[in-house]
């Protein structure tokens, strides 16, 4: 599985590659910004930065579809297709390209986050008093002020949640490639399908998932819920392609 | 070694091949003659698992063809079907990662003796040069089987003598060619059997030296009896 998952990570090279730029350079403008003290500089460089990681994030989900897409739908299956290679590995090196993809992605924005969040309060003198007042306005709104556990936890359930999102749009690529296929509205009907999935896990999410006494913990149970629903969603995928799967 | 029984497979109304029975045996080249939309390609294609029939199997060695089988049958599509972000020295490499018996000296080789640049990508080859690169990347394995589809569609008459050329190395005592094609004169001198297909069903069997000996006729007078006027005498194999 890890070549097929090494050509997974090539076919999304130049993405991945746009949007490692789009850091550098937010990240250039915001370190000039703070060190320069200019202050349309240092604003240009966090919209840069918080665009990209946000848009980035999406993108790598949206794209790995299209890929799918492509792979399923286009001649250019038979290259995947044709190898001695089973449902389960190739769709198995799919899923788990996306889910490091993004991890990685939300660790690196995650990280230069923190990084320039530090450096920019050691920086400006002003600032510290700033988020102080920002603490006692949040303080104010809510009972306990979320720690950095908190945030962890919610970022990473976030990227569980648009991960099965994902796995979803997989399972109706599929669906709309092999059961639907040739079908009239098949296409239309798969993203029905799409839909009434994620409204469904969310549902079921709200059910199922008990409220713990920590917010940390319930966004690492909510992310847990996700990763196992989008396990099952990865298998039943892989278990429709290798059935009726014909390219 | 690779047997089709009673095959079918259908795309919504349409029937692309119907009941179909054939075998496939090492030291042999065959020649799946029939025009366009006779079934050759979806025949193919259920060889290597890359369309399910509806009823009835292919089997290698006796088990259903899927990834384990595809380690020993190499396929060439008539389609262009390479990554466009490739190179001709990309695409060996890729073959490379996941076939054993693929050879990148031979790869290199073939690509030398087609004049094929290997810094090229196949988006900007020609036709010609595109056939030319589906061939030495197919036969630059040592499989077990060769399934070469439409591998003379589009080319010059020099192109077509290095293709048939690759094929001529490929066979031995344990390999099996079989080859699909329209162009049943080009075929004729290097094919051992010929399979008829016709509107989805196989038509005929037939050996082309017994054909010869036995009718003196050869696969191009059969060809047009059965394709051409008076094409519609019911054959048996």
């Amino acid at each position: 599985m890890g070549k097929l998952m090494k050509y997974e990570f090539r076919k999304m090279r130049l993405s991945r590659l746009i949007i490692l730029a789009a850091a550098l350079i937010g990240e250039i403008l915001f370190l000039l910004g703070v060190s320069m003290e200019l202050e349309k500089v240092l604003a240009a460089g966090m919209i840069i930065l918080v665009l990209d990681a946000l848009f980035g994030i999406f993108y790598i989900g949206i794209e790995s579809i299209l890929i799918l897409s492509r792979d399923l739908n286009t001649r250019q299956s038979y290259m995947l297709f044709m190898m001695p290679r089973n449902s389960y590995q190739i769709m198995g090196a799919k899923v788990l390209s996306n889910l490091i993809s993004l991890s990685v992605a939300g660790v690196f924005f995650g990280a230069m986050a923190a990084v320039d969040l530090s450096f920019l309060m050691i920086k400006i003198d002003g600032l510290k008093m700033f988020w102080e007042n920002v603490k006692m306005f949040l303080e104010s709104i809510f009972e306990q002020l979320p720690s950095a556990a908190d945030i962890a936890s919610a970022a990473g359930a976030g990227l569980m949640e648009w991960f099965l999102t994902i796995i979803i749009g997989y399972l109706a690529v599929v669906l709309a490639a092999t059961v639907l296929a040739g079908k009239k509205l098949g296409g239309i009907l798969s993203f029905v399908i799409f839909l009434f999935l994620c409204w469904a896990v969310s549902f079921l999410d709200t059910r199922i998932v008990p409220e713990m006494n920590s917010l940390s913990a319930s966004m690492a149970a909510h992310g847990a819920f996700y990763l196992v629903v989008a396990i099952l969603f990865s298998l039943l995928t892989c278990w429709i392609m290798e059935r009726k799967l014909s390219v | 070694m690779l047997e089709f029984r009673e095959i079918t497979k259908k795309y919504g109304s349409k029937t692309a091949v119907d009941s179909v029975s054939l075998s496939i045996e090492p030291g042999r080249t065959y020649a799946m003659l029939g025009p366009n939309g006779s079934g050759k390609t979806t025949l193919m294609k259920m060889a290597v698992g890359l369309v399910k029939p509806n009823s009835g199997g292919c089997y290698y060695q006796g088990d259903p063809v899927g990834p384990k089988s595809r380690r020993d049958i190499a396929y060439m599509s008539t389609e262009p079907y390479f990554y466009s972000w490739m190179t001709a020295r990309d695409i060996g490499k890729y073959y490379r990662d996941f076939f054993d018996d693929f050879s990148m000296e031979k790869y290199e080789f073939y690509l030398e003796r087609m004049q094929l640049d290997c810094r090229q990508k196949p988006k900007t080859m020609s036709s010609g040069m595109m056939a030319k690169l589906k061939v030495a990347v197919t036969m630059s394995r040592k499989a077990r089987i060769y399934l070469l589809d439409e591998p003379l569609n589009g080319i010059d008459l020099l192109a077509r003598d290095q293709i048939m050329a690759a094929v001529k190395e490929a066979a031995s005592l344990d390999t099996a060619i079989v080859l699909s094609s329209h162009l049943v004169n080009e075929l004729e001198t290097i094919i051992d059997t010929a399979f008829f297909i016709k509107d989805s069903h196989l038509v005929k069997i037939c050996h082309v030296e017994q054909l010869s000996r036995e009718q003196g006729k050869t696969v191009v007078d059969l060809y047009r009896e059965i394709y051409g006027q008076g094409g519609n005498t019911a054959w048996e194999n």
